[in-house]
């Protein structure tokens, strides 16, 4: 059968996945999980904005200082050279988000992750200008009165200040903040940096006042993969629409003969829904664990005199039939998926502080002088002259000692020693880049090449650092 | 308008990690000092320009796959 060539159009299916919403208005919520979120946004919000004030030894703690490549963490340096740590505390960021969703679903999205945390703060100031979620709608509906023009502007002034402070505190990571804040409030500010400092700020105000939970349903990576970790153990935020259904309200739910179920109907669940869902439907992909509902049932079920827990968190399992999976903490923990994720951190974590602990706190690169394999001294002996860098990757100026190893027939010396035949002092951060000669001893057996071991040692501090590094020792050949 | 979005999106996300591997082996300023005609390139320019630049060149690059994807010859 011949079937005419479809022309397909640019969107052919793709509308059908993106429905053009409306503002959402969540409704406040009082609770437990609330306040672990308000807890959780006062702290995650703190430490971000307070973070760039510490100082440690005359520099800001946390600075990724991009300019000079290097990122201070306290009292921790990290060269490019260390980008092995990058990689593994990335590695650990991924397998520990992995273990939490496994144990208990999508936690980090409902109480730490940046667009909750900021939408929140965002949300924060919206309620403090316009009020209630009823007032908020009927504030839309109303034509622009004087109120609602100064409403609607101071609410945009806070979120636009905030977003400011935000971008410019996110830049501030990068350049110290006590030149960026000056220069940024005089208006002195230019070039990249005001640039990052307005696109930062831009995409705050535009993530947390505008997009929200479009977010997390559309851009996040996470949203869309993080149910892979899920097995029918991981709790979840569930209906249990064995006690509540069949659900009545009003009227009928005071005729007495017919059957009823705890739910009442009053909706309150899907008024506080951040994402718009109604969780009685069942677990559904926009829903991001915020746990609201779960406080507003609550709320509502003491106010009508029935227990809570109408909708909690419960697992897969449990709700299959709730006498013979009880859930405990053997069946949140003990779980192979939990125990391979947890020793899979566990492994990780240990091995990135191994390294870190280990990690020398300066390095050496030997090159060999390029200009003559090997030249004969004054008094007649063989001479083979290096090139050695050391990068003093430490917070303190060093002088380094220069022995062989391996060979006792030679001896090494700096080729501009400073007082105790040591090298001169390189500053912390710094690269000295010096000379050594070494020299065979008098009446030596003489060979084409052999292999030689340089040591170099921290003489400052007592920290007592030591690398040995391998090169070659050149003759004449015969 | 989404596709544009998701185009936009993912190519930020993978530009910046681009950037973090492109720049943690090579250094702006040691760039501006080997490019064809010596340019002054200040580190955080050079860092802002490369992330820009590679955004700019995984959007086009997922436009195209888009294109692609949505459209039939003829």
């Amino acid at each position: 059968m011949s079937e005419t060539p479809k022309k397909a159009t640019p969107n052919n299916g793709a509308s059908s996945l993106y429905a053009s919403s409306e503002k959402i208005y969540a409704r406040e919520v009082k609770g437990t999980f609330q306040r672990l979120r308000n807890l959780s946004v006062v702290a995650l919000l703190g430490w971000y904005y307070i973070a760039p004030w510490i100082t440690w030894g005359g520099r800001q703690a946390i600075l990724f200082d991009l300019p000079a490549r290097k990122f201070h963490l306290f009292g921790l340096t990290l060269w490019p050279q260390d980008f092995v740590f990058l990689t593994l505390l990335l590695i650990l960021a991924g397998l520990s988000l992995f273990f939490f969703t496994a144990v208990a679903g999508r936690v980090w999205c409902g109480f730490a992750c940046p667009q909750t945390v900021w939408t929140e703060a965002f949300i924060w100031m919206e309620r403090w200008v316009e009020g209630s979620r009823a007032q908020q709608m009927k504030l839309t509906a109303q034509p622009w009165t004087l109120t609602k023009v100064r409403k609607r502007f101071t609410k945009q002034f806070l979120w636009i200040a905030f977003s400011l402070l935000t971008g410019l505190t996110f830049v501030a990571y990068f350049v110290p903040i006590r030149e960026l804040a000056p220069a940024f409030f005089q208006f002195e500010l230019a070039g990249w940096s005001l640039f990052w400092v307005l696109f930062y700020g831009f995409a705050t105000y535009g993530n947390a006042g505008f997009m929200r939970e479009q977010v997390c349903q559309y851009m996040c990576p996470y949203a869309r993969f993080q149910s892979a970790m899920f097995d029918k153990d991981t709790l979840i935020i569930a209906y249990d629409d064995e006690r509540g259904e069949p659900r009545s309200r009003g009227k009928k739910r005071k005729d007495t003969s017919s059957e009823k179920g705890d739910c009442i109907d009053c909706g309150l669940c899907v008024q506080v829904c951040p994402t718009g869902i109604d969780i009685r439907d069942g677990l559904q992909y926009e829903c991001i664990a915020c746990a609201a509902c779960i406080d507003v049932c609550n709320e509502v079920m003491d106010k009508v005199d029935l227990p809570r827990n109408l909708i909690r968190y419960s697992s897969e399992r449990h709700d299959q039939s709730k006498e013979t999976y009880s859930l405990s903490l053997k069946t949140v923990l003990l779980r192979p998926r939990v125990i391979v994720y947890g020793t899979l951190l566990a492994l990780v974590s240990v091995a990135f502080l191994v390294a870190l602990a280990s990690r020398s706190s300066f390095q050496v690169d030997i090159l060999r002088d390029r200009n003559a394999l090997y030249r004969w001294s004054d008094e007649q002996l063989l001479e083979n002259s290096y090139q050695i860098k050391v990068m003093n990757k430490g917070q303190v100026a060093q002088k380094y000692k220069l022995s062989l190893e391996g060979i006792d027939n030679a001896s090494v010396a700096w080729s501009k020693p400073s007082d105790g035949g040591a090298s001169a002092v390189v500053k912390a951060g710094e690269i000295g880049d010096f000379n050594a000669i070494v020299t065979l001893d008098k009446g030596a057996e003489i060979g084409r090449s052999q292999p030689i071991s340089f040591v170099i040692e921290e003489v400052l501090e007592d920290t007592g650092g030591s690398i040995t590094e391998e090169s070659r020792f050149w003759g004449p050949s015969d | 308008m989404v596709l544009v979005a998701t185009a936009l999106w993912v190519s930020f996300l993978s530009a910046g990690v681009a950037t973090m591997l492109f720049f943690a082996t090579f250094d702006p300023q040691e760039i501006g000092n080997l490019a064809t005609y010596p340019i002054e390139l200040d580190r955080l320019s050079g860092y802002s320009i490369g992330f820009l630049m590679f955004w700019a060149l995984l959007s086009c690059n997922s436009f195209a796959v888009l294109w692609l994807s949505n459209t039939e010859p003829g």
